[in-house]
């Protein structure tokens, strides 16, 4: 057995090390430990009301504009309810009958006082019903575009073609390249075999297995989590394909935000999506408001000051290619 | 002082099962037993503590205390009350959660929080001197200019701890039969949500294997978010909400638990680590708030509570035959370190001190 408390103590620092080390080797042996712990993460966002699964962490965030407008208002309450509980009952002979009369003078006006409080904390309480319950059916309409989103076939995985197209249009970079929603890996191919240097990151570790199997660099991570993890400036071009369909604008928003964030000056950012109108009957109503045409992704580019170039493509169901060059 | 002091204490709420509430009747018997003239008061009084305390609203008609005492856990209106008394004021600091981390779930335990946070940074200036639980505590009330703050650790219930207590770890736990355990009120800043994470993991590893959860609910929301998420991971089957138990049972749960896990993000003490480390529970533990002053080395604390590294450390601990006997070792040797009968008599020095202080001869 170990010596003395500090050895003992030691040997415990030793063993949370070598336990944090195992759970590193666990997770970069079975990619489906990556996947579990991410679904797990987004189980308890489901089953958390909307500000309780970040409140209940330590990276416990609000808006900042919510908490101060809390902080101003709890700041006022707090300043109203401080009572000066020292009564004034240093009696003296002969004012007792001053008193008694002010002090009866004093319930009546506390009553009114308190009687409009009341009226004031009924309406607010009741505002505060009415808020939360629209809130609740605000969240509820925006969870329904993902609930439906599931009963559609997922998009279907890049074509040959469409990876030489995507590697023509990057055939400039100098530099890593990273292909959101790689599926497989066959953009990630096309771009290795034109001699550029790629990555693949996918939401879906069943997607990816037969290209890890085949030796591509291809990660399990969600986009934006994945983009957000790398360096400004540090890649030459970002691919965005497939899954960028099924998100709504404000999701693309910030996916363009960081991709911009992640390329070098001369870098490129090529998105490659399907175009809305050809969404069958059933894909056209279960995916509204999911998606942009390529003409908005060119408009949304434009708008962040980039150079953008629209070309045909020749991928069966990717007509169009948007590529956008930071200016 | 030639006539016997007398000295009121102040608690929001008294329980005689919470552990604030064991903490004021130990310092109420401390100062009987410094012949003060000892009473409590309290803004809400349990059923089976109304004989033992007064509420505070009679506490005008009452002598004037030479020395005040406030137990301070949480906001409450006796705070403003006990600010506009003119004694000599003591605070016995038992940390406050965080407002944020309510918040989402229950806005208005949130704002009282809150409240109460504010109302401590009013006494902080109002009081002459301090106990704090942890170094943790004691950060909070001289950050607040508090100048005279000792930490000493809460005042325990020793009959928690067992009497039969065993010699030796129990043998490996049956990896089919695995029992998690936690106990704490089922509350946002304790993170329940990061166990039941954490489970779905060690489930997928050790199939079989249950957590239970003791505590009442803090927070409706949050209970019933829980349950969803149980239900949702596919380990609803796997655990058990057992609520408010009786000293017994709880004795029972430590008995049958192979881990202690606490995965909390803020807790000022953390009593039922020392129960764990008292029964022979072997800890693990996030690296947060007062938890690793409370652990000290005798149990496994994690910087990390993504579940597959909170599963691997559980693994580790239930099949590591040394490393059990030696976290058996050290929580032994810790619960013995912060037991009443060992931490008492500071308790009692501090008083004393107080008692003859200037501030209260004057």
């Amino acid at each position: 057995m170990l010596n003395d408390a500090t050895d003992a103590r030691e040997y415990v620092a030793r063993i949370q090390a070598e336990i944090s080390q195992e759970a590193r080797r666990r997770r970069e042996s079975d990619p489906t430990l990556a996947t579990l712990e991410r679904e797990i993460g987004q189980a308890w966002t489901r089953s958390a009301p909307s500000g309780g699964a970040a409140a209940a962490s330590s990276d416990a965030t609000a808006p900042a504009e919510v908490k101060a407008h809390a902080e101003h208002l709890l700041g006022c309450v707090d300043d109203l309810s401080l009572i000066d509980v020292d009564a004034p009952d240093g009696a003296r002979r002969g004012v007792r009958q001053v008193k008694s009369a002010v002090r009866r003078l004093t319930r009546w006006y506390l009553r009114y006082l308190a009687d409009q409080v009341n009226a004031f904390n009924h309406f607010l309480v009741g505002f505060l019903r009415s808020t939360e319950q629209r809130l609740a059916r605000l969240e509820d309409d925006a969870g329904a575009a993902e609930r439906l989103s599931a009963f559609v076939d997922p998009v279907p995985e890049a074509d040959h073609a469409l990876g030489r197209s995507v590697a023509d249009q990057l055939s400039q970079c100098s530099g890593p390249v990273a292909v959101v929603s790689c599926g497989s890996g066959l953009i990630v191919s096309a771009l290795l075999q034109a001699g550029i240097a790629a990555h693949g990151v996918d939401d879906s570790a069943d997607a990816i297995s037969d290209g890890v199997n085949e030796g591509l660099d291809l990660r399990v991570a969600a986009p934006l989590e994945h983009l957000s993890r790398i360096a400004d400036g540090s890649l030459a071009g970002v691919v965005l394909t497939r899954s960028v369909e099924r998100r709504r604008p404000v999701e693309l928003s910030s996916l363009i935000d960081e991709a911009l964030r992640c390329v070098t000056p001369s870098g490129r950012i090529v998105v490659a999506v399907a175009d809305l109108s050809a969404r069958s009957g059933p894909e056209a109503e279960l995916l509204r408001g999911m998606g942009l045409s390529p003409q908005t992704w060119a408009h949304l580019l434009r708008r962040r000051g980039c150079a953008v170039e629209v070309s045909a493509s020749t991928g069966s169901r990717v007509a169009t290619l948007v590529t956008a060059r930071p200016q | 002082m030639s006539r016997r002091p007398v000295v009121h204490q102040f608690i929001p709420s008294l329980a005689e099962r919470d552990a604030v509430g064991f903490h004021t009747f130990a310092v109420d018997g401390i100062l009987r037993e410094l012949g003060a003239d000892s009473t409590i008061y309290t803004a809400h009084i349990k059923s089976e503590t109304k004989d033992l305390a007064r509420h505070y609203r009679n506490h005008v008609k009452d002598p004037n205390p030479d020395l005040i005492i406030y137990q301070a856990s949480i906001g409450s209106p006796m705070a403003d009350y006990v600010m506009g008394r003119s004694e000599p004021l003591m605070l016995n600091y038992h940390n406050m959660t965080p407002p944020e981390f309510f918040y989402g779930w229950d806005a208005t335990l949130g704002a009282e929080l809150d409240h109460g946070r504010r109302q401590l940074a009013r006494l902080c200036r109002r009081a002459f001197a301090a106990v704090a639980d942890s170094d943790f505590n004691a950060r909070d009330l001289t950050e607040l200019k508090l100048k005279r703050v000792e930490v000493i650790p809460v005042l325990t219930d020793d009959a928690l701890f067992p009497t039969d207590r065993p010699l030796a770890p129990g043998p490996i736990p049956d990896r089919s039969a695995l029992t998690v355990l936690f106990v704490g009120r089922l509350a946002p800043n304790k993170c329940q949500h990061d166990l039941l994470a954490a489970m779905a993991v060690v489930c997928q590893r050790m199939p079989g294997s249950e957590l239970v959860l003791v505590g009442s609910s803090s927070s409706d929301r949050y209970e019933q978010s829980l349950r969803e998420f149980a239900v949702e991971l596919g380990i609803a089957d796997a655990v058990r909400f057992e609520g408010s138990v009786s000293a017994r049972d709880l004795g029972s749960w430590y008995r049958r638990a192979d881990v202690f896990v606490c995965l909390s993000e803020h807790e000022g003490f953390c009593v039922p680590i020392l129960e764990a480390m008292a029964w022979g529970v072997p800890v693990i533990a996030f690296d947060a708030a007062a938890v690793p002053d409370t652990v000290a080395g005798a149990g496994v604390v994690l910087d990390d509570k993504s579940p597959a590294v909170v599963a691997s450390a559980v693994e580790r601990v239930v099949s590591d035959e040394s490393l059990r006997q030696l976290l058996f070792e050290l929580g032994s040797a810790r619960a013995k370190e912060l037991r009443t009968s060992v931490v008492r008599p500071r308790f009692r020095d501090f008083l004393v001190e107080l008692l003859e202080s200037a501030e209260i001869r004057r």
